[in-house]
């Protein structure tokens, strides 16, 4: 109430002022619904930390807006976009049956990772690059990057915009990189909104850019308590951080040290009944970061969950099966809890879909509305203990890295002993299983492919290159500079490695 | 003073009980969330003009204005203005009564006007769109404005000419000659920027035409007359200074906008994009041109020649030369005497995006009439006429669209011309279930001449003689048809390029209905 008690006043001071003035042509700027001004806001922003809040919770609701890719594309919606992208680039995630198209050629087929014309490449781009300039509007706001707010509420917002302008930087990384290689020149960087089209800069320099911002997030935000859990606290910053650093690679003690230090947050493994529960609810204990959808967000088929949930409105209900890969569901152990949320009924067009992983709780196939209620998951404690386990195992400690994977898969089967027997690469490997195993379909995979320069082989469900090995640094693997870019950047006119 | 608002409401529901009521209630499942939302514009503006004439011979006028518009922030007002003369040489003496020449007008204007539209409602503000998240307001950022946009200035010249010989011809002639600075337009940048484009008052333009009018007078007699006028248009376009890259401080050399590519001393309309080259007969895969520069004049590709490589766009050799968009056209620029050459790719993305040299604009374009009247009966048509231009025919492309096969798609006939066999001679390639993508993708495949002729109207009237009216004591009885639209030839059937300002087709463009209307008037 508080919040839009200050608002209701900002908006009626303007109106105000207009009418004493009789201003005729300041009047449809001031009475248009669409009219709050950056400069109105910036100002108020800095006595007023409401303000800074609305703004950075603006840059979290683009995460799960829809055309925020520049497309009105139905697999444009937000950061959960690219989960679906990563997940398939990974070929974890099957395509096993289509109907309408979405993602079939761009994507499954690896026909844009290869053609800079595709959209799917400037819609990746131009999303991250939004989120970007978002929170970077907030650090301006806020006096600038290299500014300690005073206030609590305002160092909060500070190191809420830091660490997800990190978490965007991150992604494009990973999407524009086949692998950490300090030198390569593979990203402009823009560090405030009013920073203009630069040339790329190296990999080392972007990476020290995440590094110093979510430093500096960490320390910020020592003692925020969320209002909900879609800003980013403390414990999340140190998981991005984590995976930031596991993909730089020089590092891995660090790097455990802060995925350990993320799981401090109060969090909670989630049980073998929960990770068949539906994967719907933003309150799950082992859940860090997410997003609490609702009517009032009003989401519809153009989402993560019209994308993947045969139980909602959505287009696999309707015949786009999205399902496990046939090997990776192989690999799962046939007592492990997890082989259960995929669906078995091979002459269907359901098999290995997700059907107990992923659901609307309503659990009626269409859905009962149109409207998602089920929630986005953006990180889980999960994938700190693996993150740990995986660290360790690349620092040669396999004692922790063993103990680290053990506290997580002893909640999955009956029997994790076998975990004791591992050693060196086995060991690797067998964390990197579970990686894919328990996070699958949550956009974790392609990173944790690269972290271990795996090679994939598409298993029989695929609708392409069934039983081609790719490896993570194919060029097929990561997306291309947009043509846009080359175009309207007058300083980028080259593609990466 | 002016002021314009407009107040949206929408709400979207399913799930009816009945069929038959339209209302809200009668539909029981939101599918998605009722919005409202008011924009709107005013404008203030002053005006004064005066007019004066000699003696029927000279006339004079001359206007000032000054407009204020909410559409900008930092400045609201523009002035602008106008002088004009004109003489009506007939009316000296030495013209008058002249049999041959009976009417001779000139007349010449200046004057410089304004332009506010197409800058949306708030192009000055950077505005933020509110929503709820977990019961707190946000406020995410939405356009980005630019507080310093303002009046699109226009100078203009106008010279024409209005004569009569005799009674049989009358010709009107006006030429003009428009410089427009200021120019109000989105400038495209690097996506990379977390905006696609922002809205700026830069570059300059120059607009030039010649229209003409003319109208025979057949047959002028008592029973019989006929009209012939023909009319039209013959207009230059041509952009005189690119705007300023912010990021360079120096003026574009290019900027691809949508199919057209903007360039000093090229128009607006040019068409800029891959070239294409047909299919190959082989494979019936699509192919387009792939241009280079021949280095060493061998005649083919080599490795490491600059050309349109995906992955590195027209990188010139020396090292210390930029070619800031990447594009052929810089590169040409900034190596000169380059052996640029051409081959043939099947990898759209090393197709080079070119000036396809075809434009838009028309050479000519108008109407003509023909109309008289025979006894009792009356008839007139119009005919609208367009040679020389070319338009981007979006909707052809689509149905030409391998979209998986035929699920849920519809083809234009020329689909059963695709290739099928090795040795296939055609333009249409392969139905791959999508594995090749590009063969619609926007190239110069799909640019078709906009060169039409349209029978846009026939009346045809009928006055029943007053000698059979007075028997049955009416005063006056018309039968009369009207025909719209009635025939339209165009380089494609289905294809009506007079249906959209560029000629491009695209969905939601419909084709001119054909309509017949017969009356009959009588009057008591």
């Amino acid at each position: 109430m508080n919040k839009i008690f200050k608002y209701g006043l900002l908006s009626a001071l303007a109106v105000t002022m207009v009418s004493c003035g009789d201003d005729f042509l300041e009047k449809p700027a001031n009475q248009g619904s669409a009219s709050l001004t950056s400069a109105q806001l910036e100002d108020a922003s800095v006595v007023d930390p409401e303000v800074g809040d609305a703004l950075m919770g603006g840059v979290y609701s683009l995460t799960f807006t829809t055309q925020t890719g520049g497309t009105t594309g139905h697999d444009d919606f937000g950061h959960k976009s690219y989960d679906i992208f990563s997940d398939m680039l990974s070929s974890d995630l099957a395509l096993s049956q289509s109907v309408y198209g979405w993602y079939r050629a761009s994507i499954t087929e690896l026909q844009a990772t290869t053609d800079f014309t595709f959209a799917d490449n400037r819609q990746v781009w131009r999303y991250y690059y939004r989120i970007v300039r978002g929170c970077n509007e907030v650090i301006d706001g806020l006096g600038g990057m290299d500014v300690v707010p005073e206030s609590d509420a305002n160092k909060y917002v500070m190191g809420q915009a830091k660490a997800l302008r990190a978490h965007s930087y991150y992604y494009l990384t990973q999407f524009y990189q086949k692998s950490y290689d300090a030198s390569e020149e593979i990203l402009p960087i823009y560090t405030s909104a009013l920073d203009l089209n630069g040339p790329k800069v190296a990999a080392s320099v972007i990476y020290d850019l995440m590094e110093a911002d979510l430093t500096d997030a960490i320390s910020l935000l020592d003692g925020f308590t969320r209002a909900n859990k879609t800003q980013i606290n403390k414990t999340v910053a140190q998981g991005i951080y984590a995976y930031v650093l596991g993909a730089r690679g020089t590092d891995y003690a660090k790097a455990y040290t802060m995925a350990k230090a993320a799981m401090t947050g109060g969090y909670n493994l989630m049980s073998s009944a929960e990770v068949t529960g539906g994967f719907n609810n933003v309150n799950t204990s082992g859940w860090m970061w997410g997003v609490d959808l609702n009517e009032e967000i009003g989401l519809g088929l153009v989402s993560w969950w019209g994308q993947m949930d045969f139980y909602s409105y959505s287009y696999p209900a309707f015949g786009d099966s999205k399902s496990i890969d046939a090997g990776l569901f192989d690999a799962i152990p046939a007592n492990d809890f997890r082989k259960a949320q995929f669906n078995v009924s091979p002459t269907t067009a359901t098999h290995l879909m997700p059907l107990n992983k992923f659901f609307d709780s309503d659990r009626t196939r269409y859905g009962t509305s149109q409207i998602v209620k089920a929630d986005y998951v953006y990180m889980r404690v999960a994938e700190m203990h693996l993150l740990a386990a995986e660290f360790a195992a690349f620092s040669n400690n396999d004692g922790q890295a063993r103990t680290e994977l053990k506290a997580l898969v002893s909640q999955r089967v009956p029997d994790a002993s076998y975990i004791d027997g591992l050693s060196g690469q086995q060991l690797k490997n067998e964390i990197y299983l579970q990686t894919r195993i328990e996070l699958w379909g949550e956009g974790k995979s392609y990173l944790a492919m690269k972290r271990n320069k795996a090679t994939t082989v598409r298993g029989s469900n695929h609708l392409s290159f069934v039983g081609e090995p790719i490896p993570y640094n194919d060029e097929r693997m990561t997306f291309e500079i947009p043509e846009g870019e080359i175009q309207f950047n007058p300083f980028i006119s080259t593609q990466n490695n | 003073m002016k002021a314009m608002k407009q107040i949206f409401s929408s709400a979207s529901k399913g799930l009816q009980i009945s069929p038959f009521l339209l209302d809200l209630d009668n539909f029981q499942s939101s599918l998605g969330l009722p919005s409202g939302q008011t924009r709107g514009f005013t404008i203030e503006s002053y005006f004064s003009q005066v007019n004066y004439n000699y003696d029927q011979k000279y006339y004079f006028s001359a206007s000032v204005r000054t407009d204020g518009s909410s559409r900008f922030v930092n400045n609201k007002w523009g002035t602008f203005g106008s002088i004009g003369a004109s003489w009506i040489a007939s009316n000296e003496d030495f013209l008058r009564n002249n049999k041959v020449l009976s009417y001779l007008k000139f007349k010449s204007s200046y004057g410089v006007t304004g332009d506010q539209a197409g800058v949306g409602f708030f192009p000055g503000y950077n505005t933020f769109n509110g929503g709820n998240l977990a019961g707190g307001i946000t406020l995410a950022p939405g356009a980005i404005g630019n507080p310093d946009i303002t009046w699109e200035t226009t100078k203009q010249f106008q010279f024409g000419a209005e004569m009569s010989f005799g009674r049989y011809l009358d010709v009107n002639l006006d030429y003009y000659r428009k410089f427009t600075d200021n120019l109000i337009f989105d400038r495209f940048v690097g996506p990379s920027q977390g905006i696609s484009s922002i809205t700026v008052n830069d570059g300059e333009l120059i607009n030039s035409g010649l229209e003409f009018d003319i109208t025979g007078h057949l047959i002028n007699k008592k029973d019989f007359t006929l009209d012939l006028s023909f009319n039209g248009e013959i207009v230059n376009n041509e952009i005189a200074t690119m705007p300023l890259d912010p990021a360079t401080g120096l003026p574009q050399v290019l900027t691809p906008n949508g199919r057209y590519g903007r360039s000093a001393g090229r128009s607006i309309f040019d068409f800029y994009m891959r070239e294409w080259a047909g299919v190959d007969p082989s494979d019936g895969a699509p192919m387009w041109f792939q241009y280079f520069d021949d280095v060493n004049s061998n005649g083919v590709l080599d490795a490491g020649e600059p050309s349109s490589y995906s992955d590195a766009s027209w990188v010139p050799a020396d090292a210390a030369i930029t070619n800031n968009t990447g594009s052929i056209v810089e590169y040409q620029t900034r190596v000169p005497g380059a052996n640029i050459q051409k081959t043939v790719t099947k990898a759209y993305a090393d197709a080079s995006t070119v000036f396809a040299n075809k434009s838009a604009i028309a050479d000519v374009r108008g109407a003509f009439r023909l109309s008289g009247q025979l006894g009792d009966f009356n008839f007139g048509t119009q005919f609208t006429y367009s040679i020389g231009g070319h338009a981007y025919d979006a909707q052809y492309a689509e149905l030409m669209q391998d979209r998986f096969g035929a699920v849920g798609n519809n083809y234009h006939k020329d689909i059963a011309n695709r290739w099928r066999n090795p040795g296939d001679i055609t333009d249409v390639p392969l139905l791959s279930d999508n594995a090749i993508v590009n063969g619609t993708s926007t190239s110069t495949r799909f640019i078709t001449s906009t060169d039409f002729l349209a029978l846009n109207n026939v009346n045809i009237g009928y006055n029943v003689p007053k000698e059979y009216l007075d028997r049955i004591s009416l005063k006056t009885v018309n039968i009369w048809l009207a025909a719209d639209n009635l025939f339209n030839a165009t380089a494609r059937q289905g294809f009506f390029p007079n249906t959209s300002e560029t000629g491009n087709s695209g969905r939601a463009l419909f084709a001119p209905i054909t309509t017949m209307t017969v009356g009959v008037r009588v009057k008591f």
